[in-house]
């Protein structure tokens, strides 16, 4: 119940209110209690002053003739005033002519000293004026003894009056002034918290408002205003929220208009996508299923399956399969090539023994590099795994050793594997071919790229291998670098992680 | 049934290509066994339900019921789950490969094929099962 704001600042107010009201009664009752005392000090003087005449001429017209109507008067006079608590008649010699604390107690015959000793009381009671003094009475509280002279109409002094004067009342005096002001106080609090609440209403309502309506700005219901009309920082941040939604709105309009466009350009661009895929799907196939059909039956013609063939029908089936060899391998091309530019081309990286590729793919030429009398060498440990995609990776080596061979007139081609000791594995294709022009280095990777115009009638081949290769290897982060020189070979080297 | 009267493996050859059935047939009974053809995924179907070869030939690009649907039936069909399914496609990309080896292919050879090539694989496939 704490974590409101509201209530936190009617408990501070309230707090505040108490702290101040307790300080105040303390000084208050403090410096009362003084004024009080001199009050009833006064009182007590006055009434020594004005009754003394009064109390002497009843005493002597009343006290032996008729003392019941003297004690009568007595008992008036005290009541008059609550806080004189006893009255004594003193003659100048000293003698106690009536006290009030005995009242029953007729002292005509016999003649007593007072009962309470009061220092230098006789002193005082000889003279001819007002005296008083505090004293303190059996009870040992403080009270006020005030002496005053009866002097006769000619002069004569004869009688004295003591009065004593209790602070009793002061207790209670002290007492209601407390509650007096306990009970303001309590007033005070409890009007103060009320105030304080109000005044926290006013000014966490809004900001409950600015909350309430920040969620549903969240939620989407961005048509939501705010409802603070104030001019203060709460009234100001109202009014920026209200900008800022009307604005978040704007925005998100536009946005999703663009939103719009954009998924509707994307679906087109999908459907293209689609339709580019499936024509590369459909050309491969409507390619590759008459090749299959004729390189097929021109192998069986010329392993002389269906029938003895004569010298000249032999090679003609073999001027056949040269050539039906090399569209196959044009087709390849392109179709990898088409592949790889229209984006629909994933690598998938496990671990794989690179040897056994390098192996598969000198097996896989050994035919053609028998044909050319050229040697090829691998060397590489003799298990040794790297990640990547091996199919992709079969590609790579495939298109360069392709490449060697038929840049090889004569020597070897020579495949390499090797850990380089920091976490890669280098691998090379090279050859003692014919070499590229240093200014040619840059462009072989550049599809389409062949030496000259003439390279494509003389090789044979679109230039499109190498960027076959480039393009896998960058889809494995890897660089290929090219080394050669002009006569003496060429060296293609890239790097692989090893397992 | 396998393998058949006279003891050959029976394979089953699924594909759209007439040409390409016949090259099929004729290389692999040359070198000893016993070819049977369907012409769509379809006719394979009928032809599974009452015979049982002993490999399945499978092209991908066929027209109405393709290569990869229909091994995902035959691979759930209690007639024909327990027969090795071997592709026979154009389809040259790696991603088409992994999609027919998770569909449990055992085999994936791209057209164009050479005969000697074909029947290498073939043979493999039968060593590698128990066969002849």
């Amino acid at each position: 119940m704490f974590k409101s704001l509201k209530i936190k600042l009617a408990i501070a107010a309230s707090l505040l209110v108490i702290i101040i009201i307790t300080v105040y009664s303390l000084v208050s009752v403090l410096t009362r209690r003084e004024q009080l005392k001199n009050e009833i000090q006064d009182g007590v003087i006055a009434f020594a002053q004005l009754t003394v005449a009064p109390i002497c001429q009843s005493y002597y017209i009343y006290y032996t003739s008729g003392y019941f109507k003297f004690r009568g008067i007595l008992a008036n006079f005290l009541r008059m005033n609550g806080n004189i608590t006893e009255i004594q008649i003193i003659d100048v010699n000293g003698e106690v002519k009536f006290d009030s604390r005995q009242m029953d107690i007729e002292y005509s015959s016999t003649h007593r000293k007072p009962e309470f000793y009061e220092p230098g009381l006789m002193e005082r009671v000889k003279r001819l004026d007002l005296s008083y003094k505090i004293i303190n009475t059996a009870d040992n509280r403080e009270a006020i003894s005030v002496v005053m002279p009866y002097i006769e109409e000619w002069g004569r002094h004869r009688l004295s009056v003591r009065f004593v004067g209790s602070f009793a009342a002061l207790g209670y005096l002290i007492q209601s002034s407390l509650s007096q002001v306990l009970i303001t106080g309590l007033l005070f609090v409890l009007l103060g918290s009320v105030m304080a609440y109000f005044m926290a209403r006013s000014i966490t309502d809004p900001i409950s408002q600015l909350t309430i309506a920040a969620r549903d700005i969240g939620a989407g219901k961005l048509d939501k205003e705010v409802n603070v009309k104030t001019d203060d920082e709460i009234g100001s941040l109202a009014d920026n929220f209200n900008i800022m939604a009307k604005q978040l709105k704007y925005n998100l309009e536009a946005l999703s208009e663009s939103y719009d466009r954009l998924s509707q350009a994307n679906a087109e661009l999908m459907e293209l996508d689609r339709l580019k895929s499936n024509f590369i799907a459909n050309v491969s196939h409507e390619l590759k299923t008459p090749l299959t059909t004729i390189s097929g039956y021109a192998d069986y013609l010329a392993m002389e399956k269906l029938g003895p063939l004569t010298e000249t029908q032999r090679k003609g089936i073999e001027v056949m399969r040269r050539n039906i060899k090399r569209l196959t391998r044009q087709i390849k091309d392109l179709l990898d090539f088409i592949t790889i530019e229209s984006g629909h081309f994933t690598v998938e990286q496990h671990p794989f023994d690179i040897r056994a590729l390098l192996d598969e793919t000198a097996a896989n030429y050994q035919a053609e590099l028998d044909k050319k009398k050229l040697e090829i060498v691998i060397e590489a440990p003799e298990k040794l795994n790297v990640i990547g995609d091996r199919d992709r990776i079969l590609q790579v080596i495939d298109n360069l050793v392709m490449n060697a061979l038929k840049f090889t007139p004569r020597g070897h081609i020579k495949l390499k594997a090797q850990a380089d000791g920091a976490g890669m594995v280098r691998i090379e294709v090279s050859d003692s071919g014919v070499g590229i022009p240093q200014e040619s280095v840059p462009r072989i990777f550049e599809r389409f790229h062949q030496l000259d115009g003439s390279s494509t009638r003389k090789y044979g081949g679109v230039g499109l291998g190498l960027a076959i290769v480039k393009s896998i290897l960058d889809a494995h982060h890897s660089a290929i670098e090219v080394s050669s020189l002009p006569g003496q070979g060429s060296q293609f080297v890239f790097n692989l992680p090893l397992e | 049934m396998s393998p058949d009267a006279s003891g050959k493996s029976v394979i089953l050859a699924v594909d759209d290509e007439e040409d390409i059935l016949g090259l099929v047939k004729m290389v692999l009974e040359e070198a000893g066994y016993t070819v049977i053809t369907a012409l769509s995924g379809h006719e394979a179907l009928q032809m599974l339900y009452h015979t049982k070869p002993d490999l399945i030939l499978l092209d991908i690009m066929m027209p109405e019921l393709d290569g990869m649907e229909l091994i995902k039936i035959l691979k759930v069909m209690d007639f024909s789950a327990t027969i090795p399914i071997a592709m026979l496609t154009a389809k040259t990309d790696p991603g088409d490969r992994m999609a027919a080896i998770k569909e449990n292919a055992i085999e994936y050879i791209c057209k164009p094929f050479s005969p000697p090539d074909l029947v290498k694989r073939v043979k493999a496939i039968f060593q590698n099962n128990g066969h002849k």
